[in-house]
């Protein structure tokens, strides 16, 4: 009876436990499939695509035909880096920017806010207002302001983004990308910084503790973790970040080209055959491109994450 | 005496980088305010007045013409009737064609797409791709938490390595994915396209779930409640706020968003979409190519989300703080 009981028993949990198994598979299994077909077939495809070329049907025959095409492929996609040093300047000029302006102001702007210093509610919503509105209506507007009403108030031949100088027009781009970038870090470091324990912020004050050693010995290392996972997610836009241009120039950024922009602009074009004189290159040479960018890539924000988290400020 | 001294001179290092900072925030915050003042009073303009009297109040009193209303230069109609509003609104049209691969056939979409059928866009765009990015990760992230088997883990490690490694240029790939499927430009395509559960919020709703203690589910299924019950009557509306919060932030994203739909959505143009094309001098109706008309089109675009955000900012911006990668 009891040896029964037992069974009974055991069963009902097998049986409660088939089914939990049975719910969690069919509710993980469609995102399961969604991930395996979008993200790992995707990138799998990439590397098969490299190593193929589309060729025109020959006579009788109709719709292209995919040819294994060995490192040709590779072999554009080197030359365009080469020859393209001015978007990977570019896309450096970009990181550099972001890196060494955009991030620490953010972090003293967070700070201000943190402390809760005149204003900081209201300098918080503002910050966060670029990230509200469309980036599309910002640079609508800023084309304007800094061509017409610069023109305008300036009296000069040239505005700002019309300028014949690239110095100029880099600039620009670089303030607006700059000016429009706050409002998610200062969200994020400020949403750390909150987080930090009171007690701790009152031991170094009762030490004596001013408010630039305050910052420099409890306020960032305490963060140091959400700060660098920013830096690396900066790195790690390096070949991919736009820098807006494509709202600005549409596909005629010219020299400010950055490789993000050409990665995405190219991919507009729909181009599957090579043809003399486009400058724009082919979806498979645009993949191998893509393999050569992320293997440049990868060592350095793996190494750059390393680096910070090695190297870090401690918070003891 | 010395002590004191550095203390002193210290305290006044402090308020001028203070005062410093807090004049930085205040020339940004008025560099924004400026900007939409400026469009604002701009889109309030008629194309001569907006060319000769850039930087000032909308004209409506020109002494040398006699009918204030029809003079080209006053801001008359612009500014009390809201001409370029009512002309954005009602003769906006904008026809879109894309061609395309499917293998080896070409295929060409083309649609004619006025005001509200670009707003219809842009709200299904929005809503149905903000709602997908909020659900699916909060209910990905709630089987990884509670259902501890080791694929869970899997997945969880999956989500973390795929926010660090920086894949470039998977474009063309993808693309030819979506047309092979017969997903590219269509909106079961586009949806089915954004039902990821990976990155940020995933994490953030896997922390939540992981607070939340398991006795609720445990006394649920004494009581006899399924599995999906636990899920959808306990749990999940337990995180209606974040999952609320994870929608908003999307919505407005998806919202803002215009270089996905040139990329893969060419003939199903949203609001956004529209700004571009008309600073892109892409082909648009010939109403629309005055200046303070595109810029009452950025007005009418800008106007929902700011709404919502002035509304909703604690959400918007505690969501955020939320989302905070702790230290």
């Amino acid at each position: 009876m009891i040896s029964k009981t037992k069974n009974s028993a055991e069963r009902k949990v097998m049986h409660k436990k088939t089914k939990r198994l049975i719910f969690y598979i069919a509710v993980v299994a469609l995102p399961v499939l969604q991930f395996v077909i979008f993200y790992l077939y995707v990138n799998f495809n990439s590397i098969i695509l490299a190593f193929q070329k589309y060729v025109p049907p020959a006579e009788g025959e109709v719709g292209f035909k995919k040819v294994f095409a060995n490192f040709d492929n590779f072999k554009v996609a080197f030359s365009t880096l080469v020859n393209g040093w001015n978007m990977i300047a570019n896309s450096l000029r970009m990181i550099a920017c972001e890196l060494f302006i955009g991030l620490p102001l953010a972090l003293l702007f967070s700070f201000y806010i943190y402390k809760k210093f005149l204003l900081s509610g209201l300098f918080k919503v503002m910050l966060f207002m670029p990230q509200i509105i469309s980036s599309i209506i910002f640079v609508m507007l800023f084309r304007y302001i800094a061509n017409d009403v610069y023109m305008e108030v300036f009296k000069t031949e040239w505005g700002l983004l019309s300028s014949p100088a690239f110095g100029t027009r880099m600039g620009t781009i670089l303030f607006y990308n700059v000016w429009i970038s706050f409002g998610i870090n200062v969200m994020m470091f400020t949403g750390a910084m909150t987080a930090i324990d009171e007690s701790v912020v009152e031991a170094s004050q009762l030490d004596g503790a001013n408010l630039a050693q305050e910052f420099i010995h409890v306020t960032l290392p305490m963060i140091w973790g959400t700060f660098s996972t920013f830096v690396v997610i900066s790195l790690a836009g390096l070949f991919t970040h736009q820098l807006n241009l494509f709202a600005f120039f549409s596909d005629g950024a010219a020299d400010l080209s950055s490789f993000g922009y050409y990665l995405y602009v190219a991919s507009t074009k729909k181009i599957l055959i090579e043809e003399p004189g486009l400058k724009w290159l082919t979806y498979s040479q645009l993949s191998a491109l893509g393999i050569i960018l992320t293997a440049i890539t990868l060592p350095i924000v793996l190494g750059t994450r390393k680096l910070m988290s090695t190297f870090g400020p401690s918070a003891e | 005496m010395k002590k004191v001294e550095n203390r002193k001179k210290s305290n006044v290092a402090e308020k001028i980088a203070v005062i410093i900072l807090g004049a930085l925030l205040i020339a940004y915050s008025l560099s924004i305010i400026l900007v939409l003042l400026w469009g604002l009073l701009s889109s309030l303009k008629s194309e001569n007045d907006f060319m000769n009297n850039l930087l000032g109040l909308p004209t409506i009193n020109n002494p040398e013409w006699f009918d204030r209303i029809n003079d080209p230069d006053s801001s008359y109609k612009t500014l009390f009737w809201l001409e370029n509003y009512v002309l954005v609104i009602r003769r906006f049209n904008f026809p879109a064609s894309t061609s395309f691969f499917v293998g080896n056939r070409e295929v060409t979409h083309t649609t004619e797409n006025n005001f509200f059928g670009m707003l219809f866009n842009s709200v299904v765009y929005a809503f149905g791709n903000g709602f997908v990015q909020a659900i699916i990760p909060a209910i990905m992230a709630y089987m990884c938490a509670k259902y501890r088997y080791k694929f869970s883990k899997v997945l969880y490690i999956t989500v973390i390595v795929v926010m660090t490694l920086p894949i470039v240029g998977a474009y063309p790939s993808e693309l030819t994915l979506l047309r092979n499927l017969g997903l590219y430009d269509t909106w079961y395509g586009n949806f089915i396209q954004r039902c990821s559960f990976t990155g940020m919020y995933f994490l953030v709703f896997y922390e939540f779930f992981k607070g939340v203690p398991d006795t609720y589910s445990e006394a649920a299924e004494i009581d006899g409640a399924s599995q999906f019950a636990v899920m959808f009557r306990i749990y999940i509306p337990l995180a209606s706020k974040i999952i609320g919060s994870v929608f908003l932030i999307r919505f407005i994203f998806f919202w803002n968003d215009f270089s996905s739909i040139e990329l893969y959505m060419p003939t199903h143009p949203t609001l956004a979409y529209f700004i571009y094309a008309l600073g892109a001098g892409k082909k648009i109706s010939s109403d629309m190519t005055t200046n303070p008309r595109k810029i009452a089109a950025c007005m009418i675009l800008a106007l929902p989300t700011l709404i919502l955000f002035l509304l909703l900012h604690n959400k918007v911006m505690g969501s955020m703080t939320l989302g905070g990668i702790k230290g």
